[in-house]
């Protein structure tokens, strides 16, 4: 199924095309970037130089893929398709599926589409679901879950159990050590993984600070596998000052971290600038955002550190496994690095025929690593 | 008369005569029974205790149900002919429609006049509904309770990411859509089923006739002529039209129309090769109809439509010029029904009768140097009307709308750009003195210098006035085409925000007035009712 | 990036038209029709201006559309309007073919 977008009588093309890619693929561990674009594409993209390294399709009826999810050995990835109705998973060298699991069943739909994440073994694979009832004059809204896979369960995974979560969740996260699920909602709720109960709500909307509404939050892209921390812009106003001047509003970052379990929160610019996505360096007290410009946070002293404008919007932001690059994408289909030092630009690629990626995160993985790129 | 031609005589004449066969209501009642009840069964907890579930427990305009039986027809639920869903859409909006009592507030989104400005004034409806709809959206529908909170149902099962957006996502978002919210509908929006069946027990007027019509056109000025009107089946007419334009052109054209809820008149007629639109009311027991007709594919171009009946009460609809300055002389047209009687126009003024008929009157006027500025009253014979104003040197002016928006279009796509027409209206201070209050006294459109600028400093650094349109001397506002514009100073597309402003020149003074104008995207969804 | 020198500049003059006022904003968004939804908006941003919209529109139309983020404006892909765009991948490069996708009343 590698290459498995070229048709069976360009064999001479695909061994081409392996031979290409086995070049450039460095010997050392290199950081490989995951983007979807419409249709139903997922790109393999080489961290160093922003060639592709291989383009995988997706199964099914899509219009793209949003949560990447890359599995801790970085042999697979979970996705979803046919309209959020289904999860799958596949194998990052041959693009064959290996999992499988629709999301429904009988008049119950239930889509998928932000909150995926897997055990540090990789073996559970916890899926958030915002089910609905459609009756023939009507629809049900049901209450969201959380459903629990075992990821060797195949082509037609049943959920091992599954537990009602808050609605609203927009990402999960597993605790280093397994033993709880974060919620990542309007608060970040820690559950059992087990049980599905709630242990702790870590406050972000429902914070309580003087003078300060509660906060909006922005940005539905995951970016923690490298890092080990969620990341969240979010938004607020101080309800004592005039709402006339920019001062009023503010911009802050919550980070959470999975290994301790502890929300950080703290303010550090006016919003003057609206940020989509944001992530923590895995090597440096330094947190990056992006939109219609790229931001450098110094998440110690909560500052601003350097802001490049961009010339495209971008939806989503990871750094590099040594934090020396910051890489951008999602929105159009542009995909680049910059350098993590002075927001430079290394490069910038335009991803073929200029297909949309759309809602897609952007994921991080390590590469060099032939499996990757073996048919 | 050749065999053909009596083939294709004979065929127009059975198709007219199966169109005529079964009239539309009678069609929409079958097709509705046939091939909605499957889905809808007859549902005995119905608030409504009538036939068919969620369908009964709901009232909305002609436009509302359109839109619904549209949504039926893309889900591949029901499939109809334009014809057919014409006839449902009758069919339901003559059982479960407006008063209109209930529609009169929000009429102006029915006529699809452009740039309201629409602030909901309750917070919960304003962050709940208006967030993404107009405010007529909503109102102009009315529910049983669990109709209200199956709409809300609809909307996340139809856009699961509704709680995940702005406005949504800081709060309990579900919680408020299926509690208070619901709630508050049902009080303001029940289904209130006994009003709607009072006026569905009033008689249904006969339009046919001669109708007086008078209107305008922002841009292009006041219009008006006679309509004669003939039924041509239940509830449904055809219309000729001569008119004259304020250029003094003559148009006449025919249009046929359909009442919808025994009082909402869509008529359609084709100018030059353009489909206009007709949205207009019956009122005053069938002797007025009033709105706005509209170019089906430019709805923001169109203009106001008042008819009444010749021969009914006696009343002046227009005065043409509607404004008269001191120590001047000009001609003024008197537009109505039944003028019969002296013409005054009040102190300082001598009017000469120059022409006259029961429903025109053209005076010679002229105005003292000395008269008293302010609206004053017409007086023709017993009946009189507000609606003439007497102005030395305005005041002010102010630039209608406000608030604009146009949007970018065509560039090689499908989507048409959109325009603004705007207005220098001219105004004199009221007694307080002051411009821009309250009691200032209106006096009427003014031509006036129009230009546009860049609105703030981004404005000025993206040069968004050179880029995003430009404004004709008649206040046409064109904006720019779609697409990406490679000469902008950043790639992009030619968005922008302008300052709009007229100026008009008194003589020893001069007099401006602003608007903001929003240049931006494209609608990639426009409904009847947005 | 060639185009750095106009972006900078663009950052910097927001910044100080911002810091000298935030006033109208809501009245852009009030005309009819036009979405509050301010993440960042679909004709009108936070600020009541365009700038801070994704640029171009035409880059981040499917961004839109496949999240069904303004569905009032934009189709929604995901339940409406599921073949709008299909076999158009790009709207930066297609969207001329794009369309609006409701039919018109009749009478």
């Amino acid at each position: 199924m590698f290459f498995n977008i070229l048709s069976t009588n360009q064999r001479s093309l695909r061994v081409l095309l392996f031979l290409i890619c086995s070049w450039v693929i460095p010997a050392f561990a290199a950081d490989v970037l995951l983007t979807a674009t419409r249709p139903n594409l997922l790109y393999a993209i080489d961290g160093q130089t922003g060639e592709t390294l291989n383009i995988l399709k997706v199964p099914g009826q899509t219009t793209g893929s949003w949560t990447l999810l890359p599995s801790p050995d970085n042999r697979r990835v979970y996705l979803t398709t046919d309209n959020h109705e289904t999860v799958l998973g596949l194998d990052l060298a041959t693009g064959d599926t290996v999992f499988r699991a629709e999301l429904g069943e009988g008049l119950v739909q239930a889509r998928s589409f932000y909150g995926h994440d897997l055990n540090s073994d990789g073996s559970r694979l916890f899926v958030q679901v915002n089910p609905v009832r459609r009756l023939r004059d009507q629809i049900q809204v049901l209450d969201n879950e959380v459903l629990v896979f075992d990821t060797g369960a195949g082509l037609n995974a049943k959920p091992l159990r599954r537990f009602k979560v808050p609605r609203r969740i927009q990402g999960l996260m597993t605790s280093a050590d397994d033993h709880s699920l974060f919620l990542l909602g309007r608060d970040f709720y820690r559950v059992d993984t087990v049980s599905g109960e709630l242990l702790e709500t870590l406050p972000v909307n429902g914070w309580q600070i003087k003078n300060r509404s509660p906060a909006d939050m922005g940005g539905h892209w995951i970016s923690f596998e490298n890092s080990g921390v969620h990341t969240q812009a979010l938004f607020s106003v101080h309800t004592d000052r005039d709402p006339r001047t920019l001062e009023a509003y503010q911009t802050s970052i919550a980070q959470l971290d999975r290994r301790t379990g502890k929300l950080k929160v703290f303010d550090f610019e006016s919003t003057a600038h609206l940020i989509f996505a944001t992530t923590t360096s895995a090597k440096r007290p330094e947190v990056f955002g992006v939109y219609n410009s790229l931001v450098k946070i110094d998440s110690e002293a909560g500052r601003t550190l350097q802001r490049v404008p961009l010339e495209a919007t971008y939806y989503a932001v990871n750094t590099s496994l040594d934090g020396e690059r910051v890489y951008i994408g999602g929105g159009g289909c542009k995909v680049a690095a910059h350098k993590a030092s002075d927001l430079s630009r290394i490069w910038g690629y335009e991803l073929p025929g200029c297909a949309d990626q759309s809602f897609s995160h952007l994921r991080v993985i390590r590469g060099g690593n032939k499996k990757i790129v073996q048919n | 008369m050749s065999r053909q031609l009596l083939w294709v005589l004979c065929g127009w004449m059975l198709w007219v005569a199966s169109v005529q066969g079964e009239d539309m209501y009678r069609l929409g009642e079958r097709l509705v029974t046939e091939r909605c009840a499957g889905c809808h069964h007859p549902s005995g907890n119905n608030a409504a205790g009538s036939q068919f579930s969620r369908i009964s427990e709901q009232r909305k305009s002609p436009e509302g149900w359109f839109m619904t039986v549209v949504r039926m027809q893309r889900e591949g639920r029901v499939q109809l002919t334009q014809d057919e869903r014409r006839s449902v859409v009758k069919y339901l909006s003559d059982n479960y429609g407006l008063t209109p009592t209930e529609a009169l507030p929000f009429r102006h989104a029915l006529e699809k006049r452009p740039n309201r400005a629409d602030v909901a004034e309750d917070p919960l409806l304003a962050t709940m509904c208006a967030r993404c709809h107009t405010q007529a959206r909503f109102q102009l529908q009315r529910r049983s309770e669990e109709e209200w909170r199956r709409l809300v149902h609809f909307h996340v099962g139809q856009f699961p990411t509704l709680e995940y957006a702005a406005g949504s996502r800081d709060r309990d978002w579900w919680g408020i859509a299926t509690g208070p919210l619901v709630t508050q509908l049902t009080q303001q929006l029940g289904l209130q089923m006994d009003s709607w069946k009072h006026w569905q027990q009033q008689p249904s007027p006969n339009l046919s006739g001669r109708w007086r019509i008078v209107g305008r056109q922002p841009g292009r000025g006041v219009y008006y002529g006679y309509a004669e009107i003939s039924k041509t089946g239940t509830d449904q007419y055809r219309t000729s039209y001569s008119l004259t334009d304020a250029a003094g052109v003559e148009h006449s054209s025919t249009s046929s129309a359909v009442i919808y809820s025994g009082y909402e008149w869509r008529g359609e007629r084709q100018l030059s090769d353009k489909t206009v639109r007709e949205v207009f009311a019956v009122s005053d027991q069938g002797n007025r109809l009033q709105g706005r007709w509209f170019f089906q594919d430019h709805d923001e171009t169109g203009g106001d439509w008042t008819a009444v009946r010749v021969g009914t009460r006696a009343q002046v609809l227009a005065i043409y010029p509607n404004y008269l300055k001191a120590g001047s002389r000009q001609e003024m047209t008197l537009i109505g029904t039944g003028l019969k009687g002296p013409v005054s126009l009040g102190k300082g003024i001598s009017v000469t009768v120059k022409q006259r008929s029961e429903d025109k009157i053209v005076i010679d006027v002229v105005a003292d140097r000395n008269v008293e500025a302010g609206r004053r009253e017409i007086q023709v014979g017993d009946i009189a009307s507000t609606q003439l104003s007497v102005y030395r040197k305005l005041d002010s002016i102010q630039v209608r709308p406000a608030h604009a928006i146009a949007r970018i279009g065509d560039g090689g796509g499908k989507i048409a750009p959109v325009p603004v027409q705007f207005e220098a209206v001219g105004f004199l201070n009221g007694a307080d003195g002051l411009a821009g209050t309250e009691d200032d006294i209106t006096v009427g459109r003014f031509p006036a210098h129009w230009s546009s600028s860049d609105f703030d400093d981004i404005a000025k650094m993206l040069q968004d006035s050179t880029h995003a349109g430009q404004i004709n001397q008649n206040g046409l506002f064109q904006p720019a085409a779609a697409g990406i514009n490679p000469d902008r100073y950043i790639p992009t597309n030619n968005i922008g925000v302008l300052n709009i402003q007229a100026e008009l020149d008194q003589g020893d003074n001069t007099l401006s007035a602003n608007a903001r104008l929003v240049v931006t995207v494209q609608r990639f969804i426009d409904p009847p009712i947005r | 990036m060639k185009r750095l020198k106009p972006l900078n500049r663009k950052a910097r003059v927001m910044d100080n038209t911002l810091h000298q006022k935030m006033e109208a904003v809501f009245a852009m968004q009030a005309v009819g029709g036009c979405t509050t939804t301010t993440d960042p908006g679909w004709e009108v941003d936070p600020t009541g201006g365009v700038a801070s919209l994704c640029q171009p529109m035409e880059a981040d139309l499917y961004g839109c559309a496949d999240p069904c983020w303004w569905p009032a404006q934009v189709p929604d892909v995901m339940s409406s309007y599921q073949g709008w765009g299909k076999g158009t991948d790009s709207a930066e490069k297609g969207w001329r073919e794009l369309d609006q996708v409701y039919p018109k009343p009749s009478k």
